[in-house]
């Protein structure tokens, strides 16, 4: 060997024990985020409108994500309070861990789009969307003070197809103010049906109480589908709980950047219907709790279980867990009312009664039942019956749009008023379908998703 | 290795499809940061080469002649990623390099190098003061064990000039730490 070779093989050896060192530095947990926002960046340049908001925002991201931030801290709502028009974007997403990932991973889509008339100015200031979900950030500028913004109803549409409403379900809401002001910051959650995909342009249309008669506003709103495109986590389950002999499967979990879907099937041969599954929750590995955000029946023996979003946190193991089962005899789905005896014909057990049952309107009558429930455990609104029902000739009728359940703090009994549109001749009784009733089976599950 | 079976993602990768282009990337980001590391030598810089690398790369998949090469046409884009990254750090000065060094985020360099000792880090800065062309080279061939003809695929250059490059950088690092091999060569 010559001293050179010699000298070269020390060197060698020398890199070999630096490539050691390098490989035992530990992966960044902010690894995949880099490549995610590396994404994110190259679809926002490839599109041919400008974004300087966005890019003003994307910058002091960057600063969040290197400081490590997980949860919003006053650092994080500085960093986000950007969006043009919009300073209250972090208090807007608090709560829906969901959400707020997708506000620290650039997920917010500025908008900025308004519509003004007679005084009251409304604007889309962005949205956060998937293929699931939208959230529209807004403000609302009223020409005189209130506590709370009089939103009567929307309506959404595809804009490319304006007479066809968006099978939609629409959360929104606020606690009134204390103080009345004359501009609101607020959310409104829309959860897209299964079966529509969400639009290019989606057409939002208001109406007001107090400005009845007056036009909607109407805001058609940009959704950049790219920045989604192909981002859900599908998760083949098929896992089955079973409990008192009835059984579920759960079919699949899909994780979207601002929402989990579950799917769970009940077996058609089960005794009982299952209406709803309570106390239900996602943990991960670190013991990060993702709330639930309700369900939606699919059909008699399908429901799909809604969670906030573990998209961008990216937990290596995901449990779903709930306490107990809302299920009621599919011998007893039934409940029959005599209008004119004012008394409850048929019924599962003794825990309805009829309160009030009295013509409010040509062909309209209003019916109070009161159902034991046990509220500090159920937490459930109940409705009890709901759709369309028969009388005793088996002509269909149907219920009406008009509906409140409330329960007094210390009674465990919860009140339930709707109304029923008797517009043609009937025979007593009545026969309702029964959608959710408290009887429970007590049967705590768990089920492994990741 | 590079050149992972990949074939058929990378070509839904090309098509647009940016969930297979994630795919993709699933598999050699792990190597891609551990480039950029070894580059920049601070977790953020690495972590904002990936990021940088990420978004050229899907903007000009369209650009990758042969899906079967994703891995090697990424690490070429991380490369030239960290060269620019580089450059930017020098222009902003020894006080940007300290600031940044002295906040969190560079966990990763310093635990590996706790106990390193004075003369491994000399090398380090050795490596790092090499010509861009030298360094990547002992980067791919030293620190990601590839072959000459892989480097030479990574940089798009004959096997040849890579082992004259590589010749060179040894050459230099020898010259540098020579004096310390012949007498361990003396001792032995």
């Amino acid at each position: 060997m010559t001293l050179r070779e010699h000298d070269n093989g020390r060197i060698e050896e020398r890199l070999r024990d630096e490539k050691k060192a390098w490989d035992a530095a530990p992966l960044p947990a902010g690894l995949d985020e880099a490549v995610y926002r590396g994404l994110l960046q190259a679809r926002r340049k490839g599109r041919l409108r400008t974004r300087r908001a966005a890019a003003a925002m994307s910058a002091a991201l960057v600063v969040v994500l290197l400081l490590g931030m997980v949860r919003v801290s006053p650092a994080f709502a500085a960093a986000v309070a950007e969006l043009p028009g919009l300073s209250g974007l972090v208090s807007l997403v608090a709560g829906d861990s969901g959400l707020e990932g997708a506000v620290r991973n650039d997920f917010v889509q500025p908008v900025n789009v308004s519509d003004s008339h007679d005084g009251v100015m409304i604007t889309v200031n962005g949205i956060i969307a998937d293929d699931t979900r939208l959230n529209i950030l807004y403000t609302v500028k009223l020409p005189t003070a209130a506590k709370h913004v009089p939103f009567k109803k929307f309506d959404l549409f595809d804009a490319a197809a304006p007479d066809k409403p968006l099978p939609v379900t629409i959360s929104f809401g606020s606690v009134p103010l204390e103080n009345p002001t004359k501009e609101f910051q607020g959310r409104i959650d829309v959860n897209l049906g299964e079966e529509a995909d969400m639009p290019e342009h989606v057409r939002i249309d208001m109406k007001l109480f107090g400005y009845e008669g007056l036009a909607d506003w109407s805001i058609v709103i940009p959704v950049d589908k790219a920045r989604f495109e192909g981002m859900k986590e599908v998760i083949p389950l098929e896992q089955a709980v079973t409990a008192e002999g009835q059984r579920m499967l759960f079919k699949q979990a899909t994780i979207y950047p601002t929402s989990i879907a579950v799917d769970v099937e009940f077996d058609k041969a089960n005794s009982k219907r299952v209406f709803w599954l309570s106390d239900l929750v996602l943990v991960t590995d670190t013991g990060e709790e993702l709330r639930s955000q309700g369900s939606m029946n699919m059909s008699a023996d399908r429901m799909t279980l809604q969670f906030e979003s573990s998209f961008f946190s990216k937990p290596k193991h995901l449990t779903l867990r709930g306490t107990r089962w809302m299920a009621l005899d599919k011998s007893k789905l039934e409940m029959k009312l005599d209008l004119e005896k004012k008394e409850i014909v048929q019924a599962p057990d003794d825990k309805v009664r009829l309160v009030s049952a009295k013509k409010t309107g040509t062909g309209v009558y209003e019916i109070t039942l009161a159902v034991k429930s046990d509220s500090s455990v159920d937490r459930y609104g109940f409705t009890i019956v709901d759709g369309p029902f028969r009388d005793a000739a088996g002509t269909v009728f149907n219920t009406g749009g008009y509906r409140t359940s409330s329960t007094e703090p210390d009674k465990d009994e919860t009140n339930i008023t709707f109304e029923v549109l008797l517009d043609k001749p009937y025979t007593n009784p009545l026969a309702f379908n029964i959608v959710n009733y408290p009887s429970w089976i007590e049967e705590p599950f768990e089920v492994k998703l990741k | 290795m590079l050149g992972l079976d990949t074939n058929e993602q990378a070509k839904a990768a090309k098509a647009g499809n940016s969930e297979a282009f994630l795919r993709l990337l699933e598999g050699s980001k792990e190597r891609l940061y551990r480039i950029a590391l070894a580059y920049l030598h601070q977790e953020a810089d690495a972590l904002d080469a990936v990021q940088e690398a990420t978004c050229r790369a899907f903007q000009s998949l369209r650009k990758l002649k042969e899906p079967s090469h994703f891995e090697t046409w990424m690490v070429r884009i991380v490369l030239n990623a960290c060269a620019d990254e580089y450059k930017k750090r020098r222009r902003r000065g020894p006080e940007a390099w300290l600031e940044k060094t002295g906040t969190a985020g560079i966990a990763g360099a310093a635990i590996a190098f706790s106990d390193a000792s004075d003369t491994r880090v000399s090398l380090r800065q050795l490596v790092d003061g090499l010509p861009r062309e030298q360094k990547e080279i002992i980067i791919l061939k030293y620190y990601q064990q590839l072959t000459v003809t892989e480097v030479a695929a990574v940089l798009e250059c004959p096997e040849g000039t890579v082992k004259t490059r590589l010749h060179k950088a040894l050459v230099t690092l020898r010259g540098v730490l020579g004096e310390e091999g012949i007498h361990d060569f003396a001792r032995a």
